[in-house]
Formats: structure tokens, sequence, C-alpha cells
């Protein structure tokens, strides 16, 4: 792997200012053949990232920029782009100004994040511009989170690094507030748990699938749903807690509530009042296998102007991930379950689902940066509101997906 | 501790040791020999020694610039033992960036090294003592390593079988210490005085077994890139 330098020299009177740059990035190109309805991602009730068909198409194209202002302070910026069938976007997904201290000499560190940023929830995504290193796809729960959940706010975390106690785990707390997230749960309501590598840029819209109710109860309702919008100028808040035991796995519990005021809509965007607790780990069981699990469960409510409920629903979704790496090989066997649960009496708006997911995944370490990847995707779902659009409310979907990525 | 008599020395050496005496700067030395095991009388490697005389300075010493790599997401050596004045360099051999820092008493630092490159310091004493260094990274947590600034020029590390020679270029009273960041002692050191007239082996048997441990092989195959 090469780094890029950009050396910016300042020429000051009295002394030069250098700021270093730093720039990293993933591409992904991807074949895929689908076997279901019309995908989510252009509108559709299909829980696949693809619509039916073969496709040749740019499953993320991420740049991850960063310049250093400091030992510990450093500006950051990812941009990501996708392009297939279904849709083509290119934006920022993240923008922030990152602060980090040195550990103090009992192992405290203090850490802030301001800007625009992805809450730390996904256990899934942890590789350059959000990418998910094991899958082509992330889980259900964590495509949710790349759709429809970033925060705009100030994070803080403190960690308690272990070694500096002789103790061989780590204890990291997050307190985050945000602002323009007031949709999230929007789209969990309305086309359901999907799974997909996109990720929402800034500013994205997002289309809305056929329910009969946004000619009715619904009429105020913007056909496309946009992630970042802010309703009412109230933070919402996420915290949590995560213990790290070194080399052998972590465990994570977390809580966020977007604090949204549910009964008012500007600009045909309604407020949702999105709270969910989620709660994950992932354990290395030697050299070779490991596992990783997360679920999340919450509830989102969307009320009229006049405070009745328009859309309330519970909704829970967990993966489990098998892992087996040796040499340049690694499979990963998820296997998720899903539910939305509607509890409002909106005529034309059931938004009542449950299904299952089987995703298999290969991948080859071609050099140090280039790995091939095969998938398999099959997503087992029930959800009535495919009957507004002369589909059977219970689908079996499916999808294969070769894809060459380059890590630089 | 047990002190034991060398096996009878050649007629050649105190002869040349006479002869040498009588130049200004002495180039022979006096060999200190100490062997460092534990309880159960295993040997004790990687073990730091240094010798500090007691009444008189030693000799001067050039300065040497000390290389510690940063290699496969570790310090390499996990201990570095310098003498004040000695440069320390640090050279990033990974093709990615660490932040490397100290919060050690007056020797305290932070710098980003970037991939192939290097930086250097000239860390000092503490409070005219020999002074310890832990260091870290501050983007990959799990690494750790260590310096040890001693004041005098005779030091060394013990090998597999636990032995270390410090060849000691006068004779007198010397203040004998064992250095280990894992050594169960106060401040990580242990003491004693040895007067040197003649070559000595010394079997220093620590009080508590010392267990080793080194920092593990990093094995996350993805750490060359972003983290979130």
């Amino acid at each position: 792997m090469r780094n890029h330098w950009i050396l910016i020299s300042c020429l000051l009177p009295s002394s030069a200012l250098a700021l270093e740059g730093n720039l990293k990035g993933i591409i992904d190109l991807r074949i895929s053949h689908a076997d279901g309805l019309q995908s989510y991602v252009s509108g559709g009730q299909g829980k696949l990232q693809h619509s039916s068909g073969s496709d040749l198409s740019l499953g993320q194209l991420g740049l991850a920029g960063s310049l250093e202002l400091s030992d510990s302070t450093s500006i950051h910026g990812v941009v990501n782009g996708f392009a297939d069938s279904d849709k083509d976007r290119l934006g920022f997904t993240e923008l922030y100004l990152k602060y980090r201290t040195l550990p103090s000499a009992d192992g405290f560190r203090n850490g802030m994040r301001l800007g625009v940023f992805y809450p730390a929830i996904s256990l899934e995504n942890h590789a350059t511009a959000w990418s998910t290193p094991n899958t082509l796809t992330p889980s259900t729960m964590n495509s949710w989170i790349g759709e429809e959940v970033r925060s705009t706010g100030l994070e803080y975390t403190a960690e308690w690094l272990g070694k500096f106690r002789e103790a061989d785990f780590d204890i990291k707390l997050n307190g985050t507030l945000f602002l323009k997230n007031d949709t999230a749960g929007a789209m969990i309501s309305w086309h359901g748990w999907t799974q997909s590598s996109r990720q929402s840029v800034i500013g994205e819209r997002l289309p809305l699938p056929y329910t009969p109710a946004l000619d009715a109860d619904l009429s105020g309702q913007s056909r496309n749903s946009d992630p970042f919008h802010e309703e009412d100028s109230r933070p919402g808040y996420m915290t949590s807690l995560e213990w790290k035991l070194h080399k052998r796995g972590l465990l994570q519990f977390g809580y966020f509530d977007s604090n949204t005021n549910p009964f008012t809509v500007t600009n045909g965007q309604y407020g949702w009042d999105t709270r969910f607790l989620f709660g994950g780990f992932q354990w290395n069981l030697n050299r070779e296998w490991s596992l990783q699990g997360q679920i999340m469960q919450g509830d989102t409510l969307m009320q009229s102007p006049a405070r009745v409920d328009v859309v309330n629903n519970d909704y829970r979704s967990a993966y489990l991930s098998l892992g087996w790496r040796k040499g340049p090989h690694r499979v990963n066997t998820r296997l998720e379950e899903f539910s939305v649960t509607d509890l409002d009496n909106t005529v034309g708006d059931n938004n009542n689902e449950y299904g299952k997911a089987i995703t298999l995944t290969y991948r080859y370490r071609m050099a140090r940066q280039w790995f091939i990847l095969g998938e398999y995707s099959w997503i087992n779902s029930d959800r009535t509101a495919r009957i507004y659009t002369g589909d059977d409310s219970q689908q079996i979907e499916r999808q294969l997906q070769a894809a060459v990525r380059y890590y630089f | 501790m047990q002190f034991k008599a060398l096996p009878p020395l050649t007629v050649i050496k105190p002869l040349l040791t006479a002869a040498l005496t009588l130049s200004t700067s002495p180039i022979f030395a006096e060999v200190l020999e100490i062997k460092v095991s534990n309880p159960d009388g295993s040997a004790v490697d990687t073990m730091v020694i240094f010798a500090e005389p007691i009444g008189f300075n030693p000799p001067d010493k050039v300065s040497e610039k000390v290389e510690i790599a940063q290699e496969e997401w570790a310090f390499n050596p996990f201990m570095t033992v310098v003498q004040l004045q000695d440069e320390v360099a640090f050279t990033n051999k990974d093709d990615f960036t660490h932040h490397i820092y100290s919060i050690s008493g007056n020797n305290r630092f932070s710098f980003k090294l970037k991939p192939k490159s290097s930086n250097s310091i000239t860390p000092e004493l503490n409070e005219n003592s020999a002074a310890q260094i832990a260091m870290g990274c501050n983007i990959h947590d799990w690494m750790s390593g260590y310096i040890l600034v001693v004041d005098t020029p005779y030091f060394g590390k013990t090998n597999k079988s636990g032995v270390t020679q410090l060849e000691l270029t006068q004779t007198g009273s010397y203040k004998v210490t064992l250095w280990h960041p894992q050594l169960e002692s106060e401040n990580h050191l242990l003491s004693q005085t040895i007067d040197v007239q003649k070559d000595v082996t010394i079997e220093w048997k620590l009080p508590t077994a010392l267990m080793v441990q080194l920092p593990e092989v990093n094995e996350d195959e993805f750490d060359f890139l972003e983290k979130y």
C-alpha cells in the first residue's frame, strides 16, 4: 500500500505551517444476478441491492481523506459513489473534525468528533469508507444504519486502556448528540429491512415504495424521504459502552434516541421519534474461527399534526456471523432474522413484515490490497405492503454477486 | 545472591593487565559476568543489566544513534537500553502511519510517523538516575515498547542462557542493577553492590519468577486500512 501525500505549505511571514494529508480508498466492481422484486433502492418492495436481472455495477468507490492539523486534531472527509441499474449517487457520506488526546498515565483517553459521521454502532463496517471487509453486503441492521442513521453533531468518547493498568481489556464510553436525522425510521417502516452496501450520501433522497396511504392520510408526505432532515431543532442522542478483550473479542451495548417531535411536518418530511437499543459481540475463537453478532430492537412513531398515530412500529433485527479464514481464504456465513410490527390503524399503510436471511461469502486475497469476493444472498420475507403493488406478500429473493476489490 | 569465583586465569592476562595499567586510558577490561535465573533455576533472557561505578566516573563514551523500528505493528526491539546523550531514531518500516508517544516523566514525546519515515529523540535521565520510558502508539493501542536511559557505558541484555558480560575498564565498586518492565519489584529494578577487582561471575536469582509477556503479534489483516 502506498500513502499519498499532500504537503500544503502556507508561507507565513515568520514560519511555514505544513499540513499533511492522507488519502485512502476502496474500489469495488461487481457483477451480479438477482432474482426478486424491484429493489428498494429504486423505490420497490424488494430487499436486495439489485432489482431482478444481471448487472455490472460499481459496488463502491470510496475515498477517505484526512488532513492533520496537529498530533491530536485532524479533519476527515469521506466520499462514496455507487452506480448500478437502480441508482447512481456520488457524494460525501462523512465530514468531521476529530480530536484525540494521548492516554494519561492511568490509561484514560478522550476523543471527540464534530461534524457528520456514523454513530458507532456497526461491527461489520470497520474498513475504509465504512466498507465491510468480510462481506459484500452488511446485515439488514447495518444496511439500515448506512441508509438512514447518520449523526450531524458531537461525539465524545472516553477510553480506559487496560495496558496502563496491567489489565487485558479496554473500556470505551460513547456519548453523541446529533441533529439532522429526524426522518430515521421512515424507510424501515415503508420498505422494511433491506440488505445493501449502499450508503446514503449527504443530500440524497430515498424513494418510497407505493402505499395507498400516500394518496390519503399520508398525502402530506413527500414521495422521497430526506434522511438528513432536521424537523424540530431538538438534538437526539446515542450512548454506548464497549468492552474489548485484547485479541479475543468485544461486547457492546447502546441506546439511540432521535428525540424527535413526531407530530410536525416540513416540506413533506415528517418528524419520526425513533428509539432503539442495540448490543453486539465479536469473539475470536482462535486464529481461524470467529463469531460476531448484533441485535437491534426499537420503535418509531410518526403522528399527524393532530397527534394521531400515523405510523407506530416496533422493529427488530439480529444477525449471527461465523467466519473462518486460513491463508488467503476467508468464508463467512451470516444468518439473520428481522421484523417490523405495525401498531397503528392507518388504512393503506400496513408495515408488518417478518423475514430471515442467509448470506454466504467467500473472499480470496490475491495480493495485499486486492481481493476477489463471491457472495450468495437468500432472503425469505413476508411483507403485507407488497400486496399494494400486486405482488405476493411472501417472497424468496436471491442474489449472486462477484466482486473485485482494491483497497489503497 | 551467590558469588562464584572463576577458574584460575591464564598467565598471560595478569601480565597484559599490568602492562596496560601503565597506559593513560585503560583499554583492557575486567569481565563482570552475570547469570540471571528464576527461583526455579530457569534462565531469564532479555533482562537488562547495567553497572554504575561507585565513587569514580565511568569513561566517556562517544554517543551513538540507536534505532527502534516500528515493524509489523510492534516496536522492534521491544526493550532498548541507551546511554545518556545517545540519539534514539524511530523508523516506521510499516506501510501505514504510527503515532508514537511516551508519557513517562521528563521523556514525554508524541509524533506521527508516516510510512518509511524516521524521527529522533535524545532521551534524558530521570532525576539523575536511570529513566524508564514506556512507549505506545495512539493508533494501534496494543503496541508497546520500552527504553531505559542509563548514565554508564556498562550495560547489556541477558542471552538465552540468562547470561550477559559487562567489560569494565576500571576495578572498584559497582552498583549493578537488573531491569525489566515486567519485573515485580520496586520500579521494576533490582540492585546490589559488587566489588570488582578481577573477572567475576555472579549468579543472580530473582526473588519472584519473571514471566515475560511480549506483545502479541497482530493478526487483524485489515489494520492497514482506515479504521472506524
